[in-house]
């Protein structure tokens, strides 16, 4: 054994030195800085209150930077105003997350606050308040609590529970999310936004975006937040009765079925417009008897993908509506500015221009625009885009003069352009075709390109599995696997892919329109041409999945 | 220690003997050990709950329990019972005229819980169903991915 | 001059090394780092443990309260979550040390010892996510699970061990306390005991062999290097604790998850795995690693002794560890800050 040690390394103590040095440094300045942050507000004591709401104790801190209920103090000063006054209400009694919300339990501004995200327990601050009135109380007309009982009112009035199901108010509509707790999970904030911007999340939301004011949207969120998942105003008696009923508010006693079952909300007639649904001011003449019937029993089935639920009505409000709708939404369309200019004409040339285009105007610019690049007012919350005229030559010159001539004669079924062949007369369609063509399209009407023919249809066709896996590669991204037209990047599209389960849309089409379609694409809208990928099995084996989509079962 | 080539046939039999029955001792102890790890499940969260009464299922339609996270189809004279707990992340999906739609993150699911697109990737799930005394019951847990259809035709009052 | 083994110590502890296993490079002291977080985990965790309560409307109120109005509260807090999060990546560079040098020749039982520890490590830093009950907790650990279960046969049956049932519920919470602060714990400290005590068995250090006959005492100068590893680290640890605050988000909202949810950073890899394919990315690909680097000492034909850094022999073998590892830390960074609203691809600016 080596009597001395060889090579001792003594960079180990320099080492062992300076970590000492650092670990101790630091443990000192962790508890110095700790101590001091430990030093709160208001001479250094905790408040800590236990109140009892409706029977749930409820433990808070938040008179320790608010003594009395007042504005927040720093450091040592002195509280200087207590809580306003909420007679008959005491603050001593209900605490104070109670009614502004927040986390009692946290002693940090930003955390006692509400945390940034949902914002589900954000604090509620002056008016905002009146979103908890009616945790406790129930809903009535309340001094105090004026914006949230008008925002009852406007969702009521603006049909918001036709969609949307909240506790309390019956039928309800569920074609929307149940709004019943919401106020539980989303903040004030959240809610509003939700209201003004509805396609922000989840990107294919079908909400529309109703026209309400700033302060409107306030009142209606102040509502919404309202609503709890323990609300205080009813005991477990109450519920379990069944007693527990947001009161109705019942239409004026000469309102007309229209505005009783507040169709107006959304469509309009005459005068009245509620600028999100189509026009219904000559539906009567448009759509027959039969197709009104049956729409409004399942609106989806007859065009699919509407946004319109189902509006529950007794037989005798049914009865009325289609009574009002036969017999008085009929036309013959009123352009009384136009029919003062015109004068004797003979059926040709001189000045269709003012007639046509008042026509256009009135029927419908509501849905193709003004500019016709089809981003009508509606636009955003029908099933189907509507054709562009602007922009898009291509399309109409490949299609014949005689299909565009139906499609305002009978309509296209299975979307939302309805038939106009009883509402307006034979001339007065050419005219607005003329129109078209001269205002928008912007090719001479009779000019039609040549359309290559279709591929054979071959004796034997494609093996069905074939024909998936060629669908699954090619379609689904755009019309999914359902066909249902929302593939993965249907939302990049616009117009969106078609959705090839609209049965009554597939119904009035020709197996030749479809080859046609998946050969050459449609001009204007994502669909690409597949004439050269495909051989002419494949592409008749396609047109036969295809159609599989819309006779499917039910 | 007795060497295992110089071991007689009597000391092997008592070994095996003494190894068989402390093994199957722990082996017995270890398996309830592990039920009782595993039964968290059986209970708390799964087991047969009362939904509605059978005669209030309208046909061809889907009725949503949101409490509950189901909703009951029925086909004709067959109910089954779906989940309404999204498969991507687990919210509730509402019931809308053509199926069904998750409004977190827009996953569209058709009327038998296909689904037709968004962010989720598997079908909705089932839950078991039977009748019991004129009411429809579910299994809260224990989803699977194929329906269970209870026949109605049997009459109400069956068990 | 080795004095005589006299306390516990001394017994862990060859009483003499080589010069060479004394340097820093040779093991970069990541196993005293590793040891030290783990002892502050501790320390803070027992601290901890006297004021949390696992129960789903409790858990949230004690976190603020610890966090807020506890004096030093938030201290231990960011103690713990520092050093939960350090000891992974530091049993991970510690790993990739040992593999990288060779220093698993002859030692498969303390590798496979070792391998276990990384396991329990991540399990307790999953647990322990979820006790906040805020709206990432939950989430992530949602996430979490439902990756566990695309695992064939096993997945289901972890994830009903883990969650208490089939998904996150009133069992959920107690369990994982109990795992995280009980069960777990436990079998580390039983482990790490076998780990360390195997090192000795298998002759100290791997970088010892071959070197000439010259060794020193290893009072002092063992003691001394490692507890200069140590205090550093926990010098390190408690400046980090002043700046950075273990996060704390709102209540977990069972119905309303964040768009997108996201499991715990180190798991956030096989997400992102998964979310290209489910199969390959959540059962193959993770199966594969772990085979890998459960079997490696034994394919390993080299004849290179441990303890030296990237021996030519060993070439093909690290360089497919690190091919592995940079592979799983692009998926994570991926994850972690490439991916938005339901996972698209984003860029972060």
């Amino acid at each position: 054994m080596n009597p001395t040690p060889v090579n001792e390394p003594l960079w180990i103590n320099r080492l062992l030195t300076a970590a000492a040095v650092l670990a101790c440094l630091a443990a000192l300045a962790v508890l110095f800085v700790g101590w001091e942050r430990g030093r709160h507000h208001h001479h250094g004591l905790i408040a800590d209150l236990t109140v009892n709401l409706g029977g749930r104790p409820q433990r808070e801190h938040c008179t320790t930077c608010h003594p009395g209920g007042g504005p927040a103090i720093a450091g040592e000063e002195h509280a200087r105003h207590g809580h306003p006054n909420i007679v008959p209400h005491s603050p001593e009694r209900l605490g104070c997350t109670g009614c502004h919300l927040g986390e009692g339990m946290a002693l940090d501004i930003q955390i006692s606050h509400g945390l940034p995200g949902l914002g589900a327990r954000t604090v509620l601050k002056g008016k905002e308040l009146q979103a908890s009135c009616f945790r406790c109380h129930e809903l009535r007309p309340l001094p105090g609590a004026e914006r949230a009982w008008n925002g009852y009112r406007l969702f009521l009035e603006k049909a918001c529970d036709t969609c949307h199901h909240v506790a309390g108010l019956g039928e309800g509509g569920r074609f929307g999310p149940d709004l019943s707790t919401i106020g539980s999970h989303l903040g004030l904030a959240q809610i509003e936004e939700a209201i003004r911007e509805p396609k922000k999340a989840p990107e294919n939301s079908i909400m529309p975006r109703f026209p309400l004011s700033g302060g409107q949207v306030t009142q209606l969120g102040t509502f919404l937040k309202s609503r709890v998942k323990d609300p205080l105003y009813a005991t477990p008696m109450q519920v379990q009765a069944g007693r527990v009923a947001l009161p109705p508010l019942p239409p004026a006693a000469d309102a007309g079925i229209l505005q009783r079952k507040k169709c107006l909300a959304c469509h309009q007639f005459g005068e009245e417009d509620g600028r999100i649904a189509p026009d219904l001011t000559y539906i009567g003449a448009q759509r027959s008897a039969d197709f009104l019937v049956e729409f409004l029993a399942n609106p989806a089935r007859l065009i699919p993908g509407a946004v319109m639920p189902t509006i529950p009505m007794s037989e005798e409000e049914r009865a009325q509506l289609l009574q009002l709708l036969t017999t008085e939404a009929v036309g013959p369309v009123s352009v009384h500015a136009a029919e003062e200019t015109e004068s004797g004409h003979d059926g040709h040339g001189e000045a269709p221009a003012p007639l046509a285009k008042h026509l256009y105007m009135a029927l419908c610019q509501r849905c193709h625009a003004a500019a016709g690049d089809g981003f009508g007012p509606i636009q955003p919350n029908l099933a189907g885009f509507p054709r562009s005229f602007k922009g898009n030559p291509e399309f109409f010159r490949r299609t014949e003069d005689e299909r565009l001539a139906k499609s305002i004669e009978n309509g296209i079924p299975g979307t939302s352009m309805p038939p106009y062949g009883r509402l307006l007369e034979l001339e007065n369609r050419e005219r607005l075709l003329d129109l078209l063509f001269d205002a928008f399209i912007g090719v001479p009407r009779h000019d039609k390109a040549e359309l290559p023919p279709l591929p054979t249809r071959p004796t034997v066709s494609l093996a069905p599995p074939k024909a998936d896996t060629l669908f699954g590669s090619l379609c689904v991204r755009c019309h999914g696997v359902a066909g249902t037209g929302t593939g993965p990047e249907h939302l990049q599209h616009l117009p969106r892919p078609r959705n090839l389960t609209n049965r009554p849309y597939f119904a009035a089409l020709s197996n030749e329109r479809i080859a046609r379609t998946v050969a050459d694409g449609i001009h204007g809208t994502a669909m690409p041409a597949f004439r050269e990928e495909l051989k002419s099995e494949e592409l008749w084996a396609l047109v036969q999945k295809v159609r599989t989509f819309s006779e499917g079962r039910e | 220690m007795t060497d295992r080539k110089t071991m007689n046939r009597r000391e092997w039999l008592r070994r095996l003997f003494l190894y068989g029955t402390i093994g199957t001792t722990f082996a017995a102890l270890g398996g309830i050990l592990i039920d009782v790890w595993l039964a968290a499940g059986r209970f708390s969260a799964a087991h047969w709950t009362d939904l509605a009464p059978l005669d209030l299922m309208p046909s061809d339609g889907a009725v949503p329990f949101p409490e509950k996270k189901v909703a009951v189809i029925r086909r004709g004279d067959r109910l089954a019972a779906l989940s309404l707990e999204c498969t991507h992340l687990g919210c509730l999906v509402n019931t809308v005229d053509q199926g069904f739609f998750c409004p977190c993150h827009g996953s569209q699911f058709g009327p038998l819980g296909e689904v037709w697109s968004g962010p989720a990737s598997r079908p909705l799930p089932w839950h078991a169903v039977r009748a019991r005394e004129g009411r429809l019951w579910i299994h809260t847990a224990g989803k699977r991915p194929a329906p269970e259809w209870l026949d109605l035709g049997a009459g109400p009052g069956r068990v | 001059m080795a004095r005589a083994q006299r306390n516990f110590l001394d017994h862990l502890h060859a009483p003499a090394v080589s010069p060479r296993a004394l340097h820093p490079l040779t093991t970069l002291g990541l196993g005293i780092a590793a040891l030290t977080c783990l002892g502050v985990l501790l320390v803070t965790g027992l601290t901890l443990f006297l004021y949390y309560v696992p129960e789903q409307q409790e858990a949230y109120e004690r976190i603020l309260h610890i966090t807020t109005t506890l004096h030093f509260g938030a201290l231990v807090r960011n103690l713990h979550f520092l050093a939960a999060n350090a000891l992974v990546i530091l049993a991970v560079l510690h790993l990739s040390r040992v593999f990288l040098t060779g220093s698993y020749r002859g030692r498969w039982l303390n590798w496979c010892y070792g391998l276990f520890l990384l396991l329990l490590i991540l399990a307790a830093n999953f647990t322990g996510y979820l006790l906040p009950w805020d709206q990432i907790s939950y989430w992530a650990i949602k996430v979490g699970s439902s990756l566990v279960g695309y695992y064939p046969l096993i997945g289901p049956v972890f994830q009903t061990f883990l969650l208490g049932g089939e998904e996150i519920g009133p069992e959920t919470l107690p369990r994982a306390f109990a795992l995280h602060a009980g069960a777990i714990p436990l079998s580390i400290l039983v482990l790490s005991a076998l780990h360390l005590w195997r090192i000795r068995k298998d002759g100290g250090l791997a970088a010892a062999s071959e070197e000439p006959d010259d060794k020193l005492p290893a009072a002092p100068w063992l003691y001394r290097a490692e507890g200069a590893v140590a205090l550093l680290t926990l010098a390190v640890l408690l400046v980090l604790a002043l700046f950075v605050d273990a996060p704390i988000y709102e209540r977990a909202d069972p119905l309303h998850p964040p768009n997108p949810a996201r499991a715990p950073w180190y798991f956030v890899g096989v997400q992102e795995m998964v979310s290209h394919s489910a199969f390959l990315g959540g059962v193959v690909a993770p199966t594969l690693i772990a085979l890998f680097l459960l079997l490696a000492p034994l394919l390993d034909r080299s004849h290179a002794p441990g303890g030296r850094w990237f021996t030519r022999e060993r070439g093909w073998l690290n360089l497919l560890f690190l091919a592995l590892l940079l592979s799983q830390l692009a998926c994570i960074v991926v994850g972690q800050w490439l991916r938005g609203s339901n996972w698209k691809f984003v860029l972060p600016f």
